[in-house]
């Protein structure tokens, strides 16, 4: 195996790691759009590294850190409908991105990488700042799981059990920027939520338990991984659109189950 | 901060809360004492629970002061909410998520026996049914051994057999020693149940007090009595004179 398909296979791994329990909180959350929305953002993540000159997963990190914090500030208030807030930020900063990368003089950027993702041109570089990422991100989803749990049943029980619901969901829509941010390059800005969501949805179909929908989504995110890797390695195609079309195909076949057979 | 009577477990002075600008209510004082059956009465928007989840403080105060018993633990029943089905969790799991520290499987095993939730125990909890749900709610309460049960509108959706068996219980629990406070919308479980009933009306509590006491409270009558004949006798016309 070349060793770019195997940086690629071993850097898709890694994502699957974070993606699929992070996926699994945006369903029980219903905060799909708002993954889609940071996604957008990272297009204007972009255009700020470049204009600034700065590492470009530094500022889509940076850029998609004050999203999620902004959106989650402003879903407090009241008068403020979260869904109205999220069509805006993800459509302006992806508007406004690509704007500023068309009017920078000198940019030499594969917007198509960034669109719909690049994954056999990852770095070792990469690779380090994946496996960081993803041990923060499990780190942080096991020492606050029954917080995050409990937040997601019910955030009036969970105040009365002492969790602090504010601190949750800001902990919770950092945790999805900082896997959209940092995952965006594998398979870019639009295909980035059905790496987050369809693995997770898929999973639910056969779990009895949130630990149980955690573990399958992570094994469905990686047979997407290498089943979209190998068909794009055999038949000549473009890697992301392979695992996302891989992995819209498990979701569909799961459906066809008979019921009788999962229970 | 510490109630300043020990028999007291929670006491608001002079609250008010305002919802979209507009004052749901103002100056509020309530004491709940130790031992208490309450019923929580009041038209629909009168603002009970809203009251109710300030005097738990599951929401942010925005004026007055509410304080509770240093050591007071609060078992809460809230209203059924709609279980999202995409997080599957067992009631038995979901019991276990509540379940403290310090307390035992022991414990959680002779709850559940209890309050009959065995059967149900490895069904997710967005297919319990309405009797169920409410089982494993009040289980779910009372695993912290609360001083005080708050309960909204625990009834609602409970057929008459069910919500018999409910007060039966909640009657058993408050022989043991625990305060019970809940929001009704059921006038003759308040009147027959209740030590106090405490009527929520137009941003103040309009009448406070036994249930017996309350039959001759003129302005609980025109309130509640006769908006309750109104709706079912229509021609009565008990309460024309609160729309003159």
């Amino acid at each position: 195996m070349p060793e770019f398909m195997l940086i690629a296979l071993v850097g898709g791994l890694i994502t699957t790691l974070m993606t699929a329990p992070v996926g699994a909180f945006m369903l029980w959350r219903r905060m799909a759009y708002f993954g889609d929305a940071l996604a957008h953002t990272t297009l204007l993540g972009l255009a700020v590294g470049l204009w600034l000159q700065l590492p470009l997963t530094l500022s889509m990190l940076m850029i998609a850190l004050i999203v999620a914090v902004s959106i989650s500030l402003l879903n407090q208030r009241p008068h403020t409908s979260s869904d109205t807030l999220l069509a805006i930020a993800a459509h302006s900063s992806l508007g406004i991105g690509m704007l500023a990368i068309a009017i920078l003089p000198e940019a030499r950027v594969d917007l198509m990488g960034y669109l719909f993702g690049d994954l056999l041109n990852l770095t070792y570089t990469d690779i380090a700042i994946l496996a960081v990422t993803a041990l923060l991100v499990v780190t942080s989803i096991l020492y606050y799981w029954r917080a995050l749990l409990l937040n997601s049943l019910n955030s009036e029980l969970a105040s009365l059990s002492g969790i602090n619901n504010q601190q949750i969901q800001l902990l919770l829509a950092l945790l999805v920027a900082i896997v959209v941010a940092v995952s965006a390059k594998l398979v870019g800005a639009l295909l980035m939520t059905a790496l987050l969501i369809t693995p997770a949805a898929t999973s639910r179909l056969f779990s009895r338990s949130p630990q149980s929908m955690i573990m399958g989504a992570i094994l469905i995110g990686q047979l997407g991984v290498v089943g979209g890797l190998a068909i794009s390695w055999f038949f000549d195609l473009p890697v992301a659109p392979s695992i996302v079309s891989l992995l819209f195909t498990f979701f569909i076949l799961s459906r066809l189950i008979p019921p009788r057979l999962l229970n | 901060m510490q109630t300043d009577h020990y028999h007291s477990l929670i006491e608001a002075r002079q609250i008010e809360h305002r919802f979209n600008g507009q004052s749901l209510f103002s100056a509020l004082n309530i004491r709940i004492d130790v031992g208490q059956y309450i019923s929580l009465i009041g038209l629909n928007g009168a603002g009970k629970s809203t009251l109710l989840r300030l005097l738990l403080k599951i929401l942010p105060l925005q004026s007055g002061e509410i304080v509770h018993r240093s050591d007071l633990r609060i078992g809460y029943v809230p209203q059924r909410w709609h279980a999202n089905s995409q997080l599957p969790i067992s009631a038995l799991d979901f019991l276990k998520l509540n379940l403290g520290k310090s307390q035992s499987h022991a414990f959680l095993n002779q709850v559940m026996e209890t309050w009959q939730c065995h059967p149900f125990a490895h069904q997710p909890i967005h297919t319990l049914s309405g009797g169920q749900w409410q089982r494993l709610l009040l289980a779910r309460a009372l695993l912290n051994q609360p001083h005080l049960l708050a309960l909204d509108e625990p009834t609602q959706g409970l057929d008459l057999q069910s919500q018999h068996e409910f007060y039966q219980q909640l009657q058993g629990l408050h022989r043991q020693g625990i305060t019970i406070l809940m929001i009704s919308h059921d006038l003759a479980h308040a009147m027959s149940y209740s030590q106090r009933v405490i009527a929520l009306s137009e941003g103040r509590i309009c009448c406070d007090g036994a249930p017996q006491t309350l039959l001759n409270n003129i302005e609980y009558q025109r309130r509640f009595v006769c908006a309750h004949q109104d709706a079912i006798l229509p021609h009565t016309h008990c309460g024309h004179h609160d729309h003159a």
